[in-house]
């Protein structure tokens, strides 16, 4: 039992790792979506106002 | 009737605040090593006096019968106490330090940091010592991933989910409280790890700053960003670093904070389409694109940044950082004032939403306005469809739920404690001649715990405006049910039976 439970604490990890990883690109990603509809809505108001 | 706590009582939560104290404690030794690091012996002494009255305090604590008998009651008041004194206690190092104007100036810092809100009454922050810096961030990591969660993760024990709730959490990820107080905690340390490089590499390699600086520089925008606190190393806040790059990255950790923990979970776990799903999520979708129009909008309109990247730049950073309740800020608070009419508007407005329930944001939360909004359009619709006709009443919240009536009225009654909070501080400001546009923006900043300043917070402020301040910045992080439960158990050992 303690082998068992000594070799998955690092698999536990590298998985709480490779999330990690792909939710911090995912919040990057929406933050870069939301700055270009920014840029956007600001591109249209320069060219009304 | 009100039953009169007996000794018993005090002696639970007496041994339930050793614990807290314990941990915070503890968490003191981080900046006293710095300290020693930099051989900062002035701080180094009131971070070791400060280390001392909590451990003391903290050993006095445990010493009292267990915390097994940790009722709901009892819990409250642990909580309460718990952002009522480790505030006092934790601006010790201020006060010692001669950079804040008295005890009450320190105070405001302390509490401004553990509530994450941001607004800061330091003077000469440029000078100030790394290890008082630092304590300032940390503080913002202790208050932001809760005081109570850490306790409960070196402490596990009896009344774990009281204290867990009553620290303005109404989510459990997974099924033990601990395990769910674990998790938050290994979010935080991966997006420490992620976000320190990240901001440390940009500081490094674009802005050229020494990597020790870089990567301190990096540690404490982390700390501030990602803990949507505000407090930012120099006194010029994220306006200091002049570099989109470094904006866009402690936007992604803003992002990251005002996100509920629950959402964090389903992205590690692959469930995107829960995500989407999520009311929270469209909920805060919605409101933050609204409110970034309104913003942008007013600025082009009022023509303060005539340039379309200056515009898209200052206009989305200041409501991203308003909205995720951060605080930071990349224009100064005499260049904010000005941003009159429907900017002005766009940003209250975000800066009250505020981020996600379960986060480390403050402000009404999504979820709140989320289910305020789908029990009116159920109320519209019951009266326009045919009598009898079914009206759907689930949203997807964690799983699929149910929009009770109880649901619906305790996301408005505390919707409307926060509109109210905002009015009085405002009240109170507008009392000592402030503006009412400048009352309410910076009544709003503090009660959403967001940190943005259009120049009313400042050492010169009356007295009673900063305790008020105070007042709201704790109530606000506390969603008011331990402050009022506090009460109710004071006025019931004075008047109770």
């Amino acid at each position: 039992m303690k082998a068992r439970a000594g070799s998955r604490r690092p698999r536990h990890l590298l998985s709480d790792a490779a999330g990690g990883l792909i939710s911090f690109i995912i919040e990057a990603a929406l933050v870069v979506v939301l700055g270009l509809v920014a840029l956007l809505i600001a591109t249209i108001l320069v060219l009304l106002v | 009737m009100l039953i009169k706590p007996v000794a018993e009582d005090f002696r639970v939560i007496a041994h339930s605040m050793g614990r807290i104290f314990v941990v915070v404690g503890l968490a003191g030794l981080v900046p006293l090593g710095w300290a020693a690091a930099g051989r900062e012996w002035h701080p180094f002494s009131s971070f070791l006096l400060m280390i001392g009255i909590f451990l003391f305090l903290g050993v006095l604590g445990l010493r009292q019968p267990g915390s097994d008998r940790l009722d709901w009651s009892h819990g409250m008041v642990v909580v309460a106490l718990t952002w009522l004194l480790v505030p006092i206690i934790g601006a010790l190092p201020f006060v010692l330090s001669g950079h804040w104007g008295g005890e009450i100036d320190a105070l405001f810092d302390a509490v401004s940091g553990l509530t994450t809100t941001g607004l800061a009454l330091v003077q000469d922050l440029d000078h100030l010592a790394p290890s008082l810096n630092f304590w300032r961030h940390l503080l913002h990591f202790l208050g932001g991933q809760g005081i109570i969660i850490a306790a409960l993760i070196v402490f596990a024990g009896g009344g774990a989910l009281t204290l867990y709730l009553g620290e303005a959490r109404d989510e459990r990820i997974l099924p033990s409280v601990t395990s769910t107080a674990r998790f938050i905690w290994s979010v935080s340390m991966v997006h420490l790890v992620l976000g320190v490089t990240t901001l440390g590499l940009v500081a490094w390699r674009v802005l050229g700053f020494d990597l020790p600086r870089a990567f301190f520089h990096g540690l404490m925008i982390f700390f501030a960003g990602f803990d949507t606190g505000g407090f930012a190393p120099q006194s010029t806040s994220v306006g200091y670093y002049h570099s989109a790059i470094f904006e866009a990255t402690a936007g992604v950790l803003m992002v990251a904070g005002a996100m509920s923990f629950g959402l964090h979970y389903a992205l590690w776990t692959g469930r995107r389409r829960a995500v989407l799903e999520n009311l929270e999520t469209r909920t805060i979708l919605s409101t933050f694109g609204l409110t970034m129009t309104m913003t942008l909008i007013g600025l082009a309109v009022t023509g303060l940044y005539t340039h379309v990247i200056g515009l898209t730049r200052q206009g989305f950073f200041q409501v991203l950082s308003a909205h995720t309740g951060t605080g930071f800020a990349t224009v100064s608070a005499t260049e904010l004032s000005t941003w009159g009419g429907l900017a002005f508007g766009g940003l209250c407005i975000a800066m009250a939403l505020g981020g996600m329930a379960s986060s480390t944001a403050g402000g009404v939360k999504a979820l709140r306005i989320g289910i305020t909004v789908r029990a009116i359009v159920n109320q519209i619709r019951e009266v326009l469809l045919p009598e009898g006709a079914v009206v759907g009443t689930g949203f997807n919240q964690a799983g699929r739920r149910r929009l009770t009536p109880q649901l619906a009225q305790a996301a408005m009654t505390i919707s409307l404690l926060y509109v109210a909070l905002f009015l009085v501080g405002a009240g109170i400001g507008m009392a000592y001649g402030i503006p009412l546009d400048q009352a309410l923006f910076e009544s709003v900043s503090a009660g959403a715990n967001v940190g943005l300043s259009v120049g009313v917070t400042q050492p010169t402020m009356p007295v009673l405006l900063k305790l008020v301040y105070i007042a709201e910045m704790t109530l606000g992080r506390l969603e008011f049910v331990a402050a009022f439960a506090f009460l109710g158990f004071l006025y019931a050992a004075v008047r109770g039976k």
